[in-house]
This record gives C-alpha cells, sequence and structure tokens, in this order.
C-alpha cells in the first residue's frame, strides 16, 4: 500500500482529503504544522508528499527545498490557492513535480496521483530489473539517478532520468516534444517546448564531448530530438 | 529584505541626496554672495569714495543681501519640504501596495480554501467508495466551510460600502450587557472543539447603550475571535472584564495567545494588515476584521487600542465607549 504524507492546515480540506485518498486505497499521515513536516518526513517512509503552501510554521516551498538538500526524489505535489503562473513555476522551481490549484476535483487529484507513480513505476520498474544503460563508455541509472560522462558521475533529476529512458527507449526514432511532454510530465500546463530544451542542453553537456556538436542527442529541426549510439 | 522595505530605503536615500545637493547649493550660494559683497567694497575703496558713502553702499548691500538669503532660504525650504513629501508619498504608496498584495493573496486563500472544502466534500458526498456513515459527517462541515464563506464576503463587502461613505450607524437604545453575553455563549457554541475558556469580570445583569447593536456585536466578536485565532495554548483563556463610569464604558478583553510585536501593536488596525509573512498567514482572516472594530468604536466616539508585552505574552485589547446621557441606565455595575 502507498503512503502519503499530506501537509494541509485547513482541516476540513484535509479531512474530506484523506477520507477520499483511503477510500482509493492509500495510507495517509496529516500534518497541519510547517514545523512538524520535516520530523514526521523523516520518520515515515512515504511514497508521495502532498504539499500545501501557505502553511503555519514553515511554508511549502522551503519545505520542499529542505526535502530535496536531503536528496530525497519523492514525488511531491502542491496543492494551494496560488494560481498564478509565475507561483506556479516557482513551485515547480523549488523541486515540486506537480502543481493542482484550489479548488480541485478530487478525481483530477487522484489521476495525478496515479499518473506519477505510473511514471514512476515506468522509470523504475523493480529492484530485479536490470536499470543501468550503458552506451559508448557512458551510463545512466535510472533507480539511482546518476550518470556518467566525459566530464565524470553527476546525479540527475528524475525528470532528466525519464526525458533520458524515454529517448533511450526509442533509440534512432525521432521524438517530438509534446510526445516528451506527456510522457514525462503527464499534462500540458506546464512546462513549455521551451523547458524540455532546456533539459535536453543539460543532457548534452553531461553526454557529449562538445555540447554544441551533439552526436547522441540530436535535434531534429521542427520536429523534435533523436538519440542514437554511435558504435552499435 | 523585502520589496517594501527595498523601495523605503531608496527613497530615504533619494531625500538624502536631494537634501544634501541642496545644502552644498546653499553654501556655495551664501559663499559667492559673501565674495561679491567685499568685490563691491572694495572696488568702492579703490575709487576712494568718501566714508559716507562707502557706509551707505555697506548697508544697501548688507539689506540686499538679507533679502536675497531669505528669499534663498524660504526656497531652499520649499524645495526641501517637496522632496520629503515624495518621500513620504512613496513610502505610503508602497506600503498601500504592499496591503493591497497582501490582501488579495490573503482574500484568495480565503476564498479558495472553503471552496475547495466544499468541492471536495461534494465529490465525496457523490462517490461510491465512501461509506454513507463517513458522508454523514461531512453535511456540518459543509455547513462551516459555508459560514466561512459568508463571514468573508460580509467583512468585504462592509469594507467596501464604508470606504464609500464611512461606516453608517443604525443606533437604538440596546443592552450592551446581554448582547456581551450572547455573543460569549455564541462563540462557545462555535467553537466547542477547542479548549477554551472564558471568564467575565464585573459584566452587569444589563447595560442600556445607545448604538448600533449589531456593529459593535460584529466589533466585539472580530475581537475574541482574533483571540481564538491566535492562540497556541492547549487551553485558550479569554478574559472580558467590564467597567463604566458617568461618562464612560471600558471594556477589557485579553488572552494568553501568541502575543503581537511592537511592530504588530501599531499595524494591526490597519486596512489589510495580516499579522505575518504573506506564506505563513494560514489563519482565516482578511486583514479587514480589526481594522472594521476601530471604525466601528470610532463611529461610535468612542475608541479601541491594543497592548501586548510581546510574542509569547498574549494581548489585551482595551475598548472606551461613551455613554450617552438622556437615557435611564440600569446599570448595576
Amino acid at each position: 500500500m502507498k503512503t502519503i504524507l499530506l501537509v494541509e492546515d485547513d482541516p476540513n480540506v484535509a479531512d474530506g482529503l484523506v477520507i477520499n485518498l483511503e477510500a482509493d486505497g492509500y495510507q495517509v499521515l496529516h500534518v497541519d504544522d510547517g514545523n512538524n513536516v520535516l520530523n514526521e518526513f523523516e520518520k515515515g517512509n512515504f511514497d508521495l508528499v502532498l504539499m500545501d503552501i501557505m502553511l503555519p510554521g514553515t511554508d511549502g516551498l522551503t519545505l520542499t527545498k529542505e526535502i530535496r538538500k536531503t536528496g530525497s526524489i519523492i514525488p511531491i505535489i502542491f496543492i494551494t490557492a496560488r494560481d498564478q503562473t509565475d507561483q506556479k513555476v516557482e513551485g515547480l522551481l523549488a523541486g515540486g513535480d506537480d502543481y493542482i490549484t484550489k479548488p480541485f476535483d478530487v478525481s483530477e487529484l487522484l489521476a495525478r496521483i496515479q499518473g506519477i507513480f505510473r511514471r514512476q513505476a515506468w522509470l523504475n520498474p523493480g529492484e530485479t530489473t536490470e536499470n543501468e544503460y550503458e552506451f559508448d563508455g557512458r551510463s545512466i541509472n535510472f533507480t539511482t539517478y546518476t550518470a556518467k560522462g566525459p566530464g565524470g558521475e553527476v546525479h540527475l533529476t528524475r525528470k532528466e532520468c525519464m526525458v533520458m529512458k524515454y529517448l533511450i527507449e526509442r533509440t534512432g526514432k525521432v521524438v517530438s516534444r509534446d510526445q516528451l511532454l506527456d510522457a514525462v510530465w503527464g499534462y500540458h500546463t506546464y512546462p513549455t517546448n521551451r523547458t524540455i530544451d532546456n533539459f535536453i542542453l543539460r543532457l548534452r553537456k553531461i553526454f557529449e564531448v562538445d555540447p554544441k556538436q551533439s552526436v547522441y542527442i540530436e535535434t531534429i529541426r521542427g520536429v523534435g530530438y533523436r538519440f542514437t549510439k554511435k558504435n552499435n | 529584505m523585502s520589496k517594501l522595505m527595498l523601495t523605503a530605503k531608496k527613497a530615504f536615500w533619494l531625500f538624502i541626496c536631494i537634501t544634501v545637493i541642496l545644502l552644498a547649493q546653499a553654501v556655495w550660494w551664501i559663499a559667492l554672495m559673501a565674495k561679491l559683497f567685499n568685490e563691491k567694497v572694495d572696488m568702492v575703496q579703490k575709487f576712494g569714495a568718501d566714508k559716507a558713502y562707502i557706509d551707505l553702499i555697506h548697508q544697501e548691500e548688507i539689506s540686499r543681501q538679507i533679502m536675497i538669503g531669505l528669499e534663498g532660504i524660504f526656497f531652499l525650504l520649499l524645495v526641501g519640504a517637496g522632496a520629503w513629501l515624495i518621500y513620504r508619498t512613496l513610502v505610503k504608496n508602497e506600503e498601500l501596495q504592499f496591503a493591497q498584495q497582501n490582501f488579495l493573496m490573503s482574500v484568495t486563500h480565503e476564498l479558495k480554501t472553503p471552496l475547495a472544502s466544499m468541492k471536495i466534500y461534494l465529490d465525496t458526498l457523490k462517490s461510491n467508495k465512501i461509506p454513507e456513515e463517513k458522508k454523514l459527517t461531512i453535511i456540518p462541515r459543509l455547513k462551516d466551510d459555508v459560514n466561512r464563506l459568508e463571514k468573508l464576503v460580509e467583512n468585504i463587502l462592509e469594507a467596501g460600502r464604508f470606504e464609500k461613505s464611512g461606516y453608517e450607524l443604525h443606533k437604538d437604545y440596546f443592552d450592551l450587557a446581554a448582547m456581551i453575553k450572547t455573543d460569549l455563549e455564541k462563540l462557545i457554541t462555535f467553537n466547542h472543539n477547542q479548549k477554551l475558556e472564558i471568564i467575565t469580570e464585573n459584566i452587569p445583569d444589563k447595560f442600556i447603550f445607545y448604538g448600533d447593536r449589531f456593529a459593535l456585536s460584529r466589533a466585539f466578536e472580530a475581537i475574541i475571535e482574533n483571540s481564538l485565532k491566535y492562540n497556541d495554548k492547549d487551553k485558550i483563556i479569554v478574559k472580558v472584564y467590564f467597567k463604566s463610569d458617568k461618562k464612560h464604558i471600558f471594556i477589557s478583553i485579553c488572552d494568553n495567545g501568541i502575543g503581537l510585536s511592537k511592530k504588530d501593536l501599531e499595524l494591526v488596525f490597519d486596512r489589510f494588515y495580516r499579522v505575518g509573512e504573506v506564506l505563513n498567514i494560514s489563519k482565516p482572516g482578511s486583514g479587514l476584521g480589526l481594522f472594521l472594530c476601530k471604525e466601528i468604536m470610532k463611529a461610535h466616539k468612542g475608541n479601541i487600542k491594543v497592548e501586548s508585552d510581546g510574542i509569547g505574552f498574549g494581548v489585551n485589547f482595551k475598548i472606551q465607549l461613551k455613554v450617552i446621557k438622556n437615557h435611564e441606565n440600569n446599570s448595576l455595575s
């Protein structure tokens, strides 16, 4: 059973969410004060965090940054009344994986949670499965989120791993930006195509000798990207 | 550092720069005048003018320079006052913008949170996965949300009406002591989930007062709700003390809550002001409750102030209202 940490200060919103999440088969721990979140997070073994932003004590953005600082890659979904684009971007840059604005439909939240777990299962199918991919002296590990390139070993974010995995699974085939958005983010409100380009840029810096003369991750103008291995 | 503080700092340094330039100009100008004065006297002496003529020139020149000097000082003061006014306006404008942003953010949060809760509860009621007995517990909570929304909308509308035409009172004679007791009972009923002890002291059986019962009750409730909201103790204690003399009524409401900092004490009655950083403001409210309180008291020719020994020491709201004489008052206090 998956366990969710629900950080929400409003008792009614929290109560409604707990009822629905439990009915959907999740185990839920509810925390209503920002100051107690990190403590509970360290104690429990959670699979996902639902995080409100405006909280008594420490706010949700700071908490997310703190959780990420510990090296945790747990999926975090913001549930908040802050609905401006710059606020959403701020949340996602703080380390959130998804952002849903109040008021929302319970079914939409449940679908997003399922989507995150589904993508997580695709990225990391389980301990028994070989989850490292090697090519031309480079490697990427989808369990530890690490990659080795000409510059040495680096840590990747989950999204970077997912982009790489999606491209590798389609080696030699052109993948459009929309396909990447669908597979990695699962929705279209954020990010934009430009953000995908930034992810690709970072991945090229890891795997390419000269990121400007890309060998492995090629740009196909007007369409998207193609991953190719040099030596088969 | 907040944007507000940065702008205030910039405006302050701009004001200092203008003042320094003005002072430098004044010094330079005085030095120039003194030089011209000496040159003129030297020139007259050089041409061999007699002493009487030199004295006359001397006198004339002094009068002229006093006149120019005074005009110059007046001009400098005028420019200085202008610069000061610009500085104050900039800071005030920034404070207002900040307060309005704060208000918008708070209201967005306050409107959307009960809406979100209602939507979640309605989805829950529709769901087949939720047992019926669980659904029954939702109805009173849904009503809570409607009440929260109603209160917020009332506050916003009230503040809007006040902005347009001042606080309009509908005055009549009513029993103030009964109003206080009823309001306290209502609060105890509404907050039955919290461990709450209300201590009343010296409240008479009856005290006829001429004023707007609805407005005063609203102000009174707002203060006590504030005491309940900003309290982190397991047991909330609110003490209501009543005293009157021939001219005035004094009501004091003190609590064992989280208290107020010195800065907050000055600002807590300002419109849209909320205690705490924007992202940490999670207590329900719009920053209008205490502002309306102050306006209601002012409209009754009374006043309200707040005292606190600082964070952790609770607050003490002190209300003073004027007794209207031309009525039989059955005060027992």
